[in-house]
């Protein structure tokens, strides 16, 4: 991987579900590029496959068919013990519905990554960006004496504190009120601005959407870049 | 203040999609009653409906239009005559606490909560499952503790009724000899209004297809009479049957022999039966239920106490003779004479008999009393029957505790997914108690269907034990019928059972903590609610587990001890038939010549071995025989001018066929006649007791005051019982010290079963009219005496097992559900780059941290428990190391699996799906 964010790439990417008798195909031939250190929204009407997107990208889940491309490697090929190591050491999710472990306190939360990556010295450092989301007198707290705001901004501190080069974010303001989504907007950009961090944000928030450097939009499976910016290159020409 | 009813409408649907039909729920939301029921009746449709949507939308919208015109019909006419009856009587509208209201209350109860109960079939059939397995087994125990301790022996006035014993520093509760009962009768006539006593007697009854044995009684004149016992046909025997020995050739059958025998012949009475070769006429049948005065064994006919000698073949009167000890005594209390008066004839009397009989009345024998409605069979045994008895019961009852932990903790797992629906209805008014009675309501009905299946195990287990072939040295008989007290135990631990695995989870998820559970509880927040007491389940069922299995295993090492111990003889397939040839037909040579021919053709059947005859065999629970030895510079014990020692009478091949060394001097040989040189043979104990000095061949010692010269010293063997230290033992020839009772011992290369069989066809052809009184291998004989440790390993052990699977079940049931409560963080893990094994670990550790503490509990408890049963162990400490080391590894291993199989299913969620769903 590079020192700042990786570059991603998609090449015809099909994904489908099946949902009791039926398949749903989300994602028909998918392609876009992501350049390193680029932070890119992704709008598109619910059920679209956004968040398959994020989930292809982070080798949660793989393509039935296709290339998903993350730092020049591609992620469908990696056995499923190195997808889990990419993800522990290079990606951080924040999550529409926040998903904070329950039976954790927030500094445990926010320790959990370090944890896995067997990092010690990462306290100082979660502890720092506590105060960063302005929740550092609630590090001792339960996930569910928290407001929605605050359990967002724990999982944006939770998603930064192992120093990821790529940050995944799915719907991060979709949960919460506007003045709340404003907020946390607010600190996705002051926290990853600057760091050379690849962003990937699943919204329904034009808001959001304007401050990343492109925006891109899912339309009947396929990736098409916003009118604004025009067309995504055909990466298999 | 009125209620008006209403749907869950802020209730978070799984999938909502268009909601029952409006028009259908309006008019429910007219007709029901403004209520907590009205409430409680809109809300089920709804979770209902939820439910049936999820599989098919359409069908759900009709199921639910049917159901809103029924309930509207139903309660349009109820709603309108209830206002007009409650205006009547200004009762308030809210809750109905008619008669009329709360039956239709309880019936509502009962619908919904068989609704909810068809709705999860596998929670119900597990519980179901789990609760009739916990109450048959206490049914089948209680049951057989009802008949063996509880159940009346239908005596009349029994708080009346004394039982009489001689007892001795050693043996405290002994039977008398009959010239001691009439002496007792004569010294307590002041106290008692009669006195009677019963023996056992084998009885050889002629058939059709030759003769059977049968276990009888005899009785004295009053005996029926002194119970209060009436007969069901004909009449019981009386004084009149009691004069003279050998002149009262009458029977009374007992109900039961009556009844497999002759079919419940109802003129049975005045039609003959041949004992022994004289026909007997019977008197009468006795009444149904009644099995004789000492409990278990019910003899099958009833003769006069006169005619047992003739009928048993003795070749003396026990009639006459004070060391014949096979009398058990009862008698009764006059009006108005109290225990104590009765304590002091006894005294009176046991004076009297030392001073007249010194020799058999030493300064440490007296009669002993005891109240008929405290003794269960005799106070000697009753000291090991009741322990046994508790211990059962404790063990049953810590399976049932299991399995009602089990549900409990299932039952708390679904009212935490319950919860906002409780919530709801809490929020819309519903009375708590209304909903902890809606929810007990459903386990009450769990244990009931439980209580009704365990009756039917319990029946089946009984059965099972009723055949089942115990190798008991005398038939026992136990009513184990469900009676009236079994069926209200079994009704009583049922309705127990529902409440206390219900009550806890009711009142946990009613606890009216109401916002929290209304708050949408998808954002993450929220520590599973009554984990700490599900955990506290688990714990406490793994340390009863543990605590049953040790208990097992120390049965099971106890038993294995004893299946190792050598008793010294019957090493070898032998074949035992117990042979009297009566008095009154053989005469001691006659006798003799019969033996000793029957000897030799057994002898000559093939593959026989050796055979031997001995009077008395050794390890026999219903007979020991000691004799009177006086040694030379021995002093007897204190109070006595002899030593009591075991003694048995043999022929010269008895030790090859049984497999007794000769270790000095010589046998018992063919020369050793009555005329000839009083010999015995002793073995090693006795040598190193009586004679420590050495050169024990060739010395004198007195022998019932008679001098005898000791010939040949054996090995020592077991002769009571397997866990005895060496006990000192004599034998004596069998020309000069005969007894017509003889056990033929035959060893055999080939099959015992089938050498029982030739040597009784044998012996009837010598003779057709020989009594065989006994007949087994030595296997069979030796079994007896693992009996009670083979029944308490059996019985611990497999309530134990079972013990360990419910408790597993639960184990697993609560992990689980831990661990599906965790599939999100499981999802969070996994996307965050947890791998596999690390969520499996640390979902398995969680549950393995219960199984920890509970393991160390039980531990601790058993070692506690396992003092209480230090008194049933044999060859091996309470605080036995193997059994406390593997113990907890099995219950770790069995735990392992229960927590590692859910958390591996859960650590291979999908998880894209876990973090999507809310």
């Amino acid at each position: 991987m590079n020192e700042t964010g990786p570059s991603i790439e998609l090449i015809d990417v099909h994904k489908s579900y099946r949902e009791a008798d039926r398949t749903h195909r989300v994602l028909t031939g998918a392609s876009v590029e992501i350049r390193s250190g680029e932070r890119v929204a992704v709008l598109g009407p619910s059920g679209s496959g956004k968040s398959t997107l994020l989930n292809l990208v982070s080798g949660i889940d793989l393509p039935d068919s296709g290339t998903v491309r993350v730092g020049g490697a591609d992620i469908g090929a990696l056995p499923e013990r190195e997808r889990t190591l990419f993800r522990r050491r290079h990606v951080g999710f924040v999550f529409q519905f926040f998903n904070l472990v329950p039976t954790l306190t927030v500094m445990e939360n926010l320790l959990l990554p370090l944890e896995l990556t067997g990092s010690p010295d990462g306290r100082a450092h979660a502890e720092s960006l506590l105060e960063a989301v302005r929740l550092s007198d609630r590090a001792g707290t339960f996930p569910d004496r928290l407001s929605g705001g605050e359990q967002q901004r724990v999982a944006l501190a939770r998603a930064l504190v192992h120093g990821p080069d790529l940050l995944l974010a799915d719907e991060p303001t979709g949960n919460l009120d506007e003045d709340t989504g404003e907020l946390v907007v607010a600190l996705l950009d002051e926290l990853v601005r600057d760091s050379g961090t690849t962003l990937v944000v699943v919204t329904h928030a034009r808001s959001l959407a304007d401050r990343m450097d492109r925006t891109l939009h899912v339309d009947h499976g396929k990736l098409v870049e916003d009118s604004l910016t025009g067309t995504v290159p055909d990466l298999r020409a | 203040m009125s209620r008006q009813a209403q749907p869950p409408e802020d209730e978070h649907r799984a999938d909502p999609g268009s909601g029952p039909p409006r028009l259908a729920t309006r008019l429910l939301e007219g007709v029901l009653p403004p209520t907590d029921r009205g409430a409680a009746i809109l809300g089920d449709l709804h979770e209902e409906f939820e439910a049936r949507a999820r599989k098919d939308e359409r069908a759900a919208r009709r199921w639910y239009v049917v159901e809103a015109i029924g309930i509207g019909v139903r309660y349009g006419r109820r709603t309108r005559r209830n206002r007009r009856g409650a205006a009547a009587l200004g009762a308030p509208q809210g809750h109905d606490r008619s008669w009329e209201g709360m039956v239709d209350t309880l019936f509502t109860n009962v619908r919904y909560a068989v609704r909810r109960l068809t709705r999860s079939p596998m929670f119900t059939l597990v519980a179901v499952l789990s609760l009739g397995i916990g109450i048959g087994a206490n049914t089948a125990m209680f049951s057989l503790v009802n008949a063996a301790i509880i159940r009346d022996m239908g005596f009349a006035e029994p708080e009346r009724l004394v039982d009489v014993y001689e007892g001795t520093d050693d043996f405290t509760h002994g039977t008398l000899s009959y010239p001691d009962y009439l002496d007792f009768v004569e010294g307590s006539r002041d106290v008692f209004e009669a006195v009677t006593v019963s023996r056992f007697a084998v009885v050889q009854a002629d058939t059709e297809d030759g003769v059977e044995t049968l276990f009888g009684a005899g009785v004295t004149g009053e005996f029926f009479d002194l119970l209060g016992i009436d007969a069901a046909r004909g009449r019981l025997l009386g004084e009149e049957d009691d004069v003279a020995p050998g002149a009262h050739p009458v029977v009374v059958l007992g109900h039961d022999y009556w009844s497999s025998r002759y079919a419940a012949d109802p003129d049975i009475v005045g039609r003959q039966v041949r004992l022994r070769g004289r026909p007997y006429a019977v008197i009468g049948v006795t009444p149904e239920g009644f099995t004789g005065s000492v409990r278990g064994f019910a003899p099958a006919l009833y003769v006069p106490v006169m005619m047992v000698d003739e009928l048993m073949g003795s070749t003396g009167n026990s009639l006459e003779s004070r060391g014949s000890q096979s009398y058990f005594g009862t008698a009764r209390l006059r009006d108005g004479a109290t225990f104590a008066q009765a304590e002091a004839a006894a005294e009176r009397v046991t004076a009297t008999l030392r001073e007249r009989h010194p020799r058999t009345w030493t300064p440490d024998k007296e009669f002993v009393l005891e109240r008929t409605e405290d003794v269960i069979m005799n106070p000697m045994i009753d000291r090991f029957v009741v322990p046994a008895a508790g211990m059962i019961m404790t063990v049953v009852g810590l399976v049932l505790l299991i399995a009602c932990a089990n549900l409990a903790s299932f039952l708390l797992a679904r009212a935490a997914d319950r919860r906002k629906e409780i919530a709801v209805r809490l929020a819309v008014g519903a009375r708590r108690r209304t909903l902890v009675a809606q929810l007990l309501t459903e386990t009450v009905i769990l244990a009931g269907v439980g209580g009704a299946l365990g009756i039917v195990i319990a029946t089946q287990g009984l059965d099972l034990l009723l055949a089942a072939d115990l190798p008991l040295p005398f038939p026992i008989t136990l009513d184990l019928s469900l009676d009236r007290t079994v069926l209200a135990f079994s009704a009583l631990v049922s309705l127990g059972a529902g409440v206390l695995f219900g009550l806890a989870p009711a009142l946990q998820s009613t606890n009216p903590d109401v916002a929290p559970a209304l708050r949408d509880e998808s954002a993450g927040g929220g520590r599973a609610r009554g984990a700490s007491l599900r955990n506290a389940l688990v714990v406490g069922q793994v340390a009863v587990s543990v605590v049953l299995l040790v208990g097992a295993g120390l049965f099971l090492r106890s038993l294995d001890a004893s299946r190792r111990l050598d008793p010294g003889f019957g090493g070898t397939p032998t074949a035992l038939v117990q042979l009297v040839t009566p008095g009154d037909r053989y005469t001691r040579e006659e006798a003799l010549v019969y033996q000793r021919t029957l000897r030799e053709r057994v002898a000559a059947l093939p593959g026989v071995q050796s055979v031997g005859v001995i009077d008395n065999i050794h390890l026999d629970p219903l007979n020991t025989q000691t004799v009177r030895v006086q040694v030379d510079g021995i002093d007897p014990p204190p109070g006595q001018d002899f030593h009591g020692v075991d003694y048995a009478v043999i022929d010269e091949h008895l030790l090859e066929a049984l497999d007794i060394p000769l270790v000095e001097g010589r046998g018992i040989e063919a020369l050793d006649v009555a005329d000839g040189e009083p010999v015995a043979l002793v073995n090693q104990e006795f040598v190193h007791r009586f004679l420590p000095e050495g050169g024990a061949v060739g010395r004198e010692v007195r022998l019932n005051g008679d001098p005898v010269r000791v010939v040949g010293v054996t090995a020592d063997h077991k002769v009571r019982g397997l866990g005895e230290a060496p006990r000192p033992f004599v034998y004596r020839p069998i020309r000069q010290s005969f007894s017509p009772y003889g056990w033929v011992a035959a060893r055999t290369g080939g099959e015992a079963e089938r050498l029982v069989l030739d040597v009784i066809a044998e012996a009837r052809a010598l003779d057709p009219d020989i009594m065989v009184t006994q007949a087994k291998t030595m296997r069979r004989h030796l079994a007896v005496m693992l009996l009670g440790r083979e029944l308490g390993a059996m019985v611990v052990g497999g309530f134990a097992l079972l013990a360990l699977l419910l408790a597993s079940i639960g184990l697993y049931g609560t992990v689980s559900y831990a661990v599906a409560r965790r599939a999100r963080e499981v999802g969070i893990r996994l996307s965050l780059g947890a791998d596999v094994g690390s969520v499996i670990r640390m979902l398995t550790g969680s549950g393995m941290r219960l199984v920890a503490t509970g393991g160390a509990i039980g531990v601790l408890a058993a070692a506690a428990a396992a003092q209480l049963l230090s008194r049933l162990l044999y060859g091996v400490p309470p605080l036995d190391l193997p059994t406390f080391l593997v113990v907890p590894v099995v219950v770790g291993l069995v735990a392992f699996m229960a927590s590692w199989v859910p958390a591996r299913r859960v650590a291979r969620i999908d998880p894209v799906g876990a973090l999507r769903s809310e």
